[in-house]
């Protein structure tokens, strides 16, 4: 299991980029917040007030953050994902960006089919039977669940239109 | 004050043939995603949420909060066999469960856990009844200042009692507040922060957020650690079970402290992690034996599990009285009843009076059957744990999908998904606390209306939030929380770090 224990990515970088993107997602915050007005009218404070101070506090704390990281990992080199750790997160994490993508764009029935069965014939080196009688029986359950039993439609695509489902 | 009377009324709207067969199918719902990685409390009963729009709230708060009970079981179940804590909260229960039912004693491992869990939840629950009726008549007396002073202690508690940098819990404060801004804002009505997206004028959902956070980003940790179950199977022999109810006397003074601890990490809001946690700690720190712990202490067992679901049942109090939630789970729990129409706070003691007795009448009678379901069907779940990783967890990432798609039943949805998927990723392995961003996101509304309207009735006057002696001893509370941690950095500044990370 630890054949590759290659650092990847080190820790101390993991923690200012998650800094970074904090104090990112804060200017966005601020940007918003100033365009509705930050002040005061008659009937209270105007609707960027909030925001602005939660975006401040937002901006302040990943900076401390950034600091106290800084101080805390200083010369130590420590790991936060080895190459092996990498694949078995990539391992997960690829199909499942390309099955959002497609469920995006396909609706959730076809991809869901594909995505199950791809993933236990190939990653999970099971019988072409046992991984087409699993993703089916989801697409079923699916079906069941929510289109009959809870009456909530599920997001249908182009491949289904053409079957007239909708 | 009547309690007593409105509970037995309670009872009577609760004992029902449907309802009992809801809270039997709703703690084996819990159970399942107890047991599954990546599927927690908090996820099963934000992927139900949708699907309790049809029901009339009593059941669906019985469904809920059944499933709250059998995900707290099925979490220790995993950690004592399988060394996985299902749940976070069952990370302590590892610590000697495991050792137990490794030296043969699995199902007293699992007797203590179920048994001392089980009670600590009764104590939550009765701490609920003889209380709530009188929390919720002494915040008839709050007005937007004194709800914003409380809104604040419970963001206070978590940067003080949390185990994180208090920075990064204030971050995740701050974010979740300003992920709850983006949309309609409700005081004036005009659309904010969505800098012309039109898939963010409805706002970011929390239960969008709870299932990326916690199912996909819980899911990538799973697989990074590399799946290893190496399970004990577990037969419940009803003889042991009796045996160790026997045996149970002996640890009192755990349970009681336990139970004490859990209760007051439930309604302040440390959360059930935290009181499993702190809990085990003190077992340690006062037993004449510390050396057995980690070995297969059964006081290691009593310990987090009584504390856990005490504080997890005690959670419900101030979500129900204040509208404030003392766990994530709660304040999933807590955007479900605003989702069926109800405000959270002390008016629903006054409205919805049928509503409350009924739910914690449930919250006696869902424990009992979550207990006695959970000792007969532990060989089942044990073996879903050896359904192998290949079909388990894409079934769970559909199930996270396709929940994530019926909140709302838009597309955008899934962006925001995989987004949260991945923030749950790295705060997990940052060690970024992911409650207070839920408990931020559900309340933040509230909070910045009462802000705003205290400032409005004070005409812009920051004093109104220290005019009334509640308001001096809230804040000064909050302010006291906040401050601790630094306090602790202090003292151990001439140490040297410990190593991060761990």
């Amino acid at each position: 299991m630890t054949s590759d224990d290659r650092p990847l990515i080190s820790r101390l970088a993991m923690e200012l980029a998650m800094a970074g993107l904090l104090l990112a997602i804060a200017l966005f915050l601020l940007t918003g917040a100033m365009s509705h007005g930050v002040g005061w009218t008659r009937s209270g404070p105007e609707a960027g007030q909030v925001p602005l101070l939660v975006a401040v506090a937002l901006a302040l704390s990943s900076l401390a953050i950034a600091a106290e990281v800084l101080w805390k990992h200083r010369g130590a080199a420590q790991s936060f994902l080895r190459v092996e750790e990498g694949r078995r997160v990539a391992s997960l994490f690829l199909p499942l960006l390309a099955f959002l993508a497609a469920v995006y764009f396909l609706g959730l029935y076809v991809p869901t089919w594909i995505y199950i069965g791809a993933v236990m014939r190939w990653q999970g080196r099971y019988s072409s039977f046992l991984s087409l009688a699993v993703a089916s029986g989801t697409i079923v359950a699916m079906v069941l669940i929510f289109e009959l039993w809870f009456q909530i439609p599920l997001l249908k695509g182009p491949i289904e239109a053409m079957f007239g489902i909708s | 004050m009547g309690n007593i009377d409105l509970l037995f009324q309670g009872f009577q709207n609760v004992v029902s043939f449907d309802h009992l067969i809801i809270m039997a199918s709703g703690v084996m719902l819990g159970l399942l995603v107890g047991v599954l990685p990546g599927l927690g409390a908090a996820n099963g009963v934000t992927l139900l949420i949708p699907l309790t729009l049809s029901m009339d709230p009593l059941s669906a708060i019985i469904l809920l909060t059944s499933i709250y009970w059998g995900a707290l079981f099925g979490g220790s179940t995993t950690s004592i066999l399988f060394n996985i804590p299902g749940e976070p909260s069952s990370v302590a229960t590892t610590f000697d469960g495991h050792p137990m039912a490794k030296a043969g004693a699995a199902t007293e491992a699992l007797s203590f856990a179920f048994l001392s869990a089980g009670l600590g939840a009764l104590a939550g629950v009765v701490l609920i009844t003889l209380l709530s009726g009188y929390v919720a008549d002494f915040a008839m007396q709050f007005s937007p200042p004194e709800f914003f002073g409380v809104f604040l202690l419970a963001f206070a508690s978590f940067v003080g009692l949390g185990s994180s940098s208090p920075f990064k819990t204030i971050a995740m404060i701050a974010l979740g507040l300003g992920l709850g801004q983006i949309g309609t804002d409700t005081v004036s009505g005009t659309i904010r922060l969505t800098h012309g997206f039109d898939e963010l004028m409805r706002g970011v959902s929390f239960l969008v957020a709870v299932i990326g956070l916690f199912g996909i980003g819980e899911l990538l940790i799973t697989v990074e650690e590399g799946l290893k179950f190496s399970g004990i199977s577990a037969r419940i022999r009803p003889a042991v079970v009796f045996e160790t109810l026997l045996k149970m006397p002996r640890y009192w003074v755990t349970l009681v402290r336990s139970i004490a601890v859990g209760c007051w990490m439930g309604v302040t809001p440390g959360g059930p992690t935290a009181a499993s946690f702190m809990s085990y700690g003190l077992a340690k720190r006062f037993s004449r034996t510390p050396e057995r712990f980690g070995k297969g202490a059964p006081e290691g067992v009593v310990a987090p599990e009584a504390a856990d679901h005490a504080a997890g049942s005690c959670a419900m109090l101030p979500t129900l009285a204040l509208g404030i939630p003392g766990s994530a789970t709660a304040a999933v729990m807590l955007g479900g009843l605003m989702i069926w129409g109800l405000t959270p706070g002390p008016m629903l003691f006054v409205t919805q009076q049928d509503f409350v007795w009924g739910l914690i009448a449930s919250m006696y009678l869902g424990n009992v059957v979550a207990v006695i379901l959970v000792l007969a069907t532990v060989p089942l779940f044990t073996l879903i744990l050896r359904v192998p990783f290949f079909i388990i967890a894409p079934l769970i990432l559909v199930i996270c999908v396709v929940g994530a798609y019926t909140v709302a039943g838009a597309r955008f949805d899934l962006v925001l998904l995989l987004l949260f998927g991945v923030l749950g990723y790295l705060a997990k392995k940052l060690d970024y606390p992911l409650a207070p961003l839920i408990l931020a996101m559900v309340i933040g509304d509230k909070a910045e209306d009462a802000f705003r309207q205290s400032l409005v009735m004070s005409q812009g006057a920051f004093s109104i939030f220290w005019s009334s002696w509640i308001g001096i001893v809230v804040l000064t509370l909050a302010a006291l929380l906040v401050v601790s941690p630094l306090f602790g950095r202090l003292l151990r500044a001439g140490r040297p770090a410990p190593a991060a990370g761990e």
